[in-house]
């Protein structure tokens, strides 16, 4: 497991999911709702912390996230994720599979970058690189893939800090077994 | 003389006490009206200066939907142009003119839209809520941007960190970040005039221009925003009329409170004239032995004067203890009726208006104790002591 170097992790909110009927189309056909769920993993910090390689951020005691179902299947987990970048805010999307355990998809929903780092951080080329991904997995040659100029590594590089954090969060959650539905 | 009319009061113990009450609840309304009215006008001069602004240049159109737009934080759909400014600033009247270019780059495939803000440090004396966080400065080039808090918290930024606009192809660098103020200004982008100019390709053009005027006050508006009215492209919008309905209402409610005010010192000087009246009726004899035993004229009206005086002086006292005691929550109730009261006390009670309703009520005195003195003074001594009364 490598870790990465990263400025030091403030707390970043919440963050929508701004696509929702559209994304379920196209990643989960068939799919008949959208559960919203917080995860609290605040009982796990220490694990948390050790996987992390950092004390997580306050609002990283609970995950929000979407689940995907099919009758009573959950087909896929949604989760979106406020990314600060070089040049501002970047907002993250991982569709991620039923079991919760590896990424399906990633897209960026916005982000604030120049060219030529806005177009390489958005370019299914490098996004396709999260797909198989989870919080375990070595992050290094995504976040300094060759596909990316160097302009963009720094967004880049909290862009995978951040999926990799989610991930990570959603499968000590998950091994926990702590649903929080929202009202 | 004084122990004398002071006897004289204590005899009718009741009369008295009722006259004194009397008088105490009209100098008391009257004291709660000016204290009001003097606690009202102040909170909302302290308000409107706290506003920093007293009127608004904005472009020829709905004057009230454009001053109502660029507070809220909204752009306009004309512009003014930059000489508005220097005429509003050559203006004798005017402490400070400060211009603004707003624009808003929406985003919509990210269901984002941005408002931009340009800016010269003229803005600083007219938004005093400005607090900036630790270790912002002023713009220190054209690339410089001053952040909302909410645009801040929104994308993630702190000072010192880069900022792109993707619309405009610019990159900035945070300058400041100011302190959540609970106003538009949250969640704007400021950057120099200039540099908006030129972002939106809007040179020497203004959305709109804050004013700031030297004296405030509601003689002075009107003069200064007829003046203004005549620069070209521009009207002018005042914070007052904005308000206006407002103070219509404020003004009715004060005028009735008045003319009640007026009612209750008319009667409690009748009922002050009525006590004396009956007093000096009461003491026909008496008084005709003061003058059988060398009491001058001068020296019963004296007496019967001081009696008066004596009654309403105590009587405006009380008006005013009992304005100090009750106040607070006549206060309160004030406050749940107008919601649009200014914060802080309503109830300003100066040293001015005690006086002021000090010597309205010694006025009382005077006016309704002048007659019965002078019955008293003219009184023939024989006459007052062959009389049944007293």
């Amino acid at each position: 497991m490598k870790h990465f170097e990263s400025k030091e992790q403030e707390a970043a909110g919440l963050c929508p999911w701004r696509n929702k009927s559209a994304d379920t189309k196209r990643y989960f056909p068939g799919a008949d709702r959208v559960v919203e769920t917080n995860l609290i993993v605040s009982s796990q910090r220490m694990a948390v912390t050790k996987r992390l390689g950092r004390t997580p951020t306050g609002d990283e005691n609970a995950l929000r996230t979407y689940k995907i179902m099919r009758g009573n299947m959950c087909c896929g987990i949604v989760i979106a994720r406020r990314v600060r970048g070089e040049y501002g805010l970047i907002e993250l999307v991982l569709i991620v599979d039923g079991s919760g355990q590896k990424i399906k998809a990633a897209y960026i929903q916005r982000l604030r970058e120049p060219e030529p780092a806005a177009s390489a951080l958005q370019s299914s080329a490098w996004l396709s690189l999260f797909n198989g991904m989870d919080g375990d997995s070595d992050w290094g040659p995504v976040s300094r893939s060759a596909i990316l100029p160097p302009a963009a590594y720094t967004s880049a590089a909290a862009v995978t800090s951040a999926a990799r954090t989610a991930m990570i969060l959603l499968s000590t959650a998950q091994s926990i077994h702590v649903a929080a539905p929202l009202p | 003389m004084l122990i004398l009319a002071m006897r004289n009061l204590s005899r009718r113990l009741l009369r008295t006490s009722l006259t004194l009450f009397g008088v105490a609840a009209a100098v008391s309304v009257l004291a709660c009206l000016l204290a009001f009215g003097e606690g009202y006008r102040r909170g909302l001069d302290t308000e409107l200066k706290a506003m920093g602004i007293q009127m608004m240049l904005v472009p020829l159109g709905c004057p009230y939907d454009a001053a109502a737009r660029v507070l809220k934080g909204h752009t306009l759909d004309t512009s003014l142009p930059f000489s508005a400014l220097n005429a509003a600033r050559s203006d004798r009247a005017v402490a400070q003119a400060a211009p603004m270019l707003m624009a808003t780059l929406p985003r919509p495939s990210e269901g984002r839209t941005d408002l931009w803000v340009g800016i010269d440090d003229t803005i600083r004396p007219l938004k005093p809520w400005w607090k900036f966080k630790a270790g912002s400065s002023w713009f220190t080039d054209q690339n410089s941007v001053i952040l909302g808090a909410e645009a801040a918290a929104t994308e993630l930024r702190s000072v010192g960190d880069p900022l792109y606009s993707p619309e405009t192809g610019r990159k900035f660098k945070v300058c400041a970040i100011l302190e959540r103020s609970g106003t538009s200004d949250d969640s704007l982008f400021f950057v120099p005039l200039r540099t908006a100019q030129e972002m939106f390709h809007q040179q020497n053009r203004l959305t709109a221009v804050a004013v700031r005027l030297k004296d405030p006050t509601h003689a002075a508006l009107g003069e200064v925003a007829a003046r203004l009215q005549e620069i070209p492209g521009s009207q002018v919008v005042t914070m007052t009329e904005m308000m206006g309905a407002f103070f219509n209402l404020v003004g009715a409610v004060r005028t009735l409170l008045l003319a009640i005010a007026i009612i209750a010192i008319t009667i409690s000087t009748l009922t002050v004239f009525n006590t004396m009246l009956a007093s000096v009726i009461e003491r026909t004899r008496e008084l005709g032995m003061l003058r059988a035993v060398g009491a001058s004229r001068p020296q019963l009206f004296q007496l019967l004067a001081i009696e008066s005086l004596m009654l309403t002086l105590v009587g405006t006292l009380a008006g005013l203890a009992l304005t100090v005691a009750v106040g607070p929550a006549l206060e309160s109730v004030v406050k749940r009726l107008v919601p649009l009261a200014p914060d802080g006390s309503l109830l300003s009670l100066t040293t001015w208006i005690a006086a002021e309703c000090a010597l309205i009520g010694l006025g009382v005195g005077l006016a309704a104790g002048i007659y019965p003195a002078w019955r008293a003074s003219k009184m023939q001594p024989v006459e007052a002591l062959r009389s049944p009364q007293g």
